[in-house]
């Protein structure tokens, strides 16, 4: 059994226009130590995915279907019972690591913090925990830097005192929502670094949530691609590098700065209030045919673990075999 | 980093001198607290003694702010006054800050109908302005210093809980409130360590101000003869009294009043100069 399991996962907004569906069945299965890579641009749910599987919805947003950690289904949890699991078995780490510390906390205390809470450790004992978390992420004189307000690190400092944070408990998963995105693009690749050290050193399994392409392949085992709120393509990393299946996909791997060509995808994310009944990525698809609005592609087997949803895939392979 | 870290406490002390006000502010506040203090133990003469033969005179070396027209002595009187003033002001901040803060971290927390009732009860206290709710109240359980400090001390109690409720509901917004969230932590604790200490500097500095106020306030209602009464002395009961000898004796009226002014001057340079301090937008310069 895998640790995650993820089935039919939608979040509906309760608007004044009526309920809006901003994901709509997302499915996936993640074994233990393994890393799966979500991407897609902004809008398309990454975020909304990751907050799903943490209990983390904001007011307003209510998750469906079925997420089980472990074989235990986290959806029908209620608050108390998820604040026992959030920061002791599932843990989170964010975009901007300035605003996600408390400005006004030391970092060694906000480190020991979830290990005062989840494992009822005594101060002094958490204190010097919280300063072997800092040796473990690489932060050097872990001492002096446990008394340090966040204020006083860089940006990489800070993401990795939130790393050391997420993973005080020993987690069996960890979320990380864009951890490297307002990193210098040389922090960036520590960081990632660090975390693949961390998921061969520790066993957790690791969602990097990211719009960085390049960041994924290189880090992750598998990928999933969202668009509009729902998958389109879910691939391991080598056969997404070597074959995309889905245009979308196709679109997005031509859009890296790498191909020296910058092509855009014309058009822009769908409206979560007029989403069309079809393909989500219909109205800007180069291979779109009459019968994509008729309704939502099934997601079909592209080669081994590799689906894409799309009803057109012997035309993308086709354009994808031309260019 | 290392740099950064040893920078932290002189600055601090370099940016309280630059700001005048706040020493200003702060100098007075300590006089009035000395004063108050020394009161306590040690005055030139009674404050409550009458002495009809001694009766406005001008200030001297053996009175030195001149007697009133009972023949008490003034300087005596405005040093047991401050006593007054201080009292009230401490216990009616402290009633506007225990009930107001709470009323106000709960209505930021829970959201909906907690906090739609919390600021409904807010506003219904507003709608009445504040001196004539404390004449309301002072009225209804009878004049006296107590009273006058309940009456205060409810005025203060939805100037609070609006600017806690204000300044908590945007921390609440703030990305390590998720982090927190995502630690596990529950509403309750996230509020007291998390949201508490974040908006407890803009916290003091109202405290300061409606302390000044709540001290104008006990002046204004022992002036209509509702708040402190007779014999101890009032700031405000001072002024009422010396009324009916303004052309005769204008001291009578001048230096209680200079009290009032130097107390609410001090408090509000104080808590002027403690939100530019405290600004965490200025904290890192």
């Amino acid at each position: 059994m895998a640790l995650l399991e993820v089935e039919a996962l939608g979040v509906v907004i309760d608007s004044p226009r009526g309920p809006l569906e901003i994901l709509r069945d997302v499915g996936f299965a993640l074994e233990s130590g393994r890393i799966l890579g979500i991407v897609g641009e902004s809008g398309s749910g990454k975020t909304m995915t990751a907050l799903a599987l943490m209990g983390l919805l904001p007011p307003g947003a209510r998750a469906q279907g079925s997420v089980r950690l472990g074989g235990r289904e986290l959806l029908r949890l209620d608050e108390r019972a998820l604040c026992r699991l959030r920061g002791d078995r599932v843990a989170m780490i964010f975009q901007e690591p300035m605003s996600a510390l408390n400005p006004l906390q030391p970092v060694g205390a906000q480190i020991a913090e979830p290990l005062r809470l989840h494992r009822k450790m005594p101060a002094a004992k958490a204190a010097a925990e919280a300063r072997r978390l800092l040796a473990r992420v690489h932060l050097p004189d872990p001492d002096r830097l446990a008394a340090a307000f966040p204020h006083q690190l860089s940006g990489g400092q800070r993401q990795r005192v939130m790393i050391a944070m997420a993973l005080a408990c020993g987690p069996d998963l960890l979320v990380a929502d864009e951890p490297t995105t307002a990193l210098d693009v040389t922090v960036q690749a520590q960081i990632l670094d660090l975390l693949v050290e961390l998921v061969e050193e520790t066993g957790m399994s690791l969602i990097l949530v990211s719009h960085d392409l390049a960041a994924v392949a290189e880090t992750a085992d598998e990928v999933l691609v969202l668009y509009g709120g729902t998958v389109v393509e879910h691939a391991p990393v080598a056969a997404m590098l070597r074959h995309r299946a889905h245009p979308y996909t196709q679109g997005l791997f031509a859009a890296r700065p790498a191909t020296g060509l910058f092509r855009a995808i014309p058009g822009s994310v769908p409206d979560l209030a007029a989403l069309p009944p079809g393909c989500r990525f219909a109205d800007r698809c180069p291979l779109a045919i009459a019968a994509c609005g008729d309704g939502p592609p099934p997601l079909g087997l592209v080669g081994p673990g590799h689906r894409a949803a799309c009803i057109r895939l012997e035309a993308a392979a086709a354009t994808a075999e031309a260019s | 980093m290392s740099a950064v870290a040893e920078r932290g406490r002189p600055a601090r002390r370099r940016r309280v001198f630059r700001h005048w006000g706040l020493v200003c502010g702060a100098i007075l506040t300590a006089l009035l607290l000395l004063i108050a203090l020394v009161s306590l133990v040690w005055t030139p003469h009674s404050a409550t003694a009458i002495d009809l033969t001694q009766r406005l005179l001008p200030p001297s070396p053996r009175h030195w702010l001149g007697t009133d027209h009972f023949g008490r002595d003034i300087a005596s009187m405005l040093m047991v006054g401050a006593q007054n003033s201080i009292l009230v002001g401490i216990v009616a901040v402290a009633i506007g800050v225990a009930l107001g803060v709470s009323l106000g971290l709960l209505a930021a927390a829970q959201g909906g109908w907690a906090e739609e009732a919390a600021m409904r009860l807010a506003d219904f206290t507003f709608a009445f302005p504040a001196v004539l709710s404390a004449i309301l109240i002072t009225a209804l359980l009878g004049p006296g210093a107590v009273n006058s400090i309940i009456a205060i001390g409810i005025f203060n109690v939805p100037v609070f809980a609006r600017l806690t409720r204000g300044a908590a509901r945007a921390i609440w917004t703030r990305d390590f409130i998720l982090a927190a969230r995502a630690a596990g932590k529950g509403g309750l604790r996230i509020t007291l360590e998390h949201v508490l200490p974040n908006i407890a500097s803009i916290l003091i500095v109202q405290a300061t101000i409606q302390f000044a106020l709540a001290i104008l306030a006990e002046a204004g209602l022992s002036y209509i003869g509702l708040g402190t009464q007779p014999p101890f002395p009032s700031w405000g009961r001072m002024l009422n009294e010396a009324q009916t000898f303004l052309f005769l004796a204008p001291r009578l009226a001048i230096f209680p009043g200079l009290a009032i002014v130097a107390a609410v001057l001090g408090l509000n340079l104080l808590g002027d100069g403690l939100r530019d301090l405290l600004d965490p937008r200025l904290r890192r310069f």
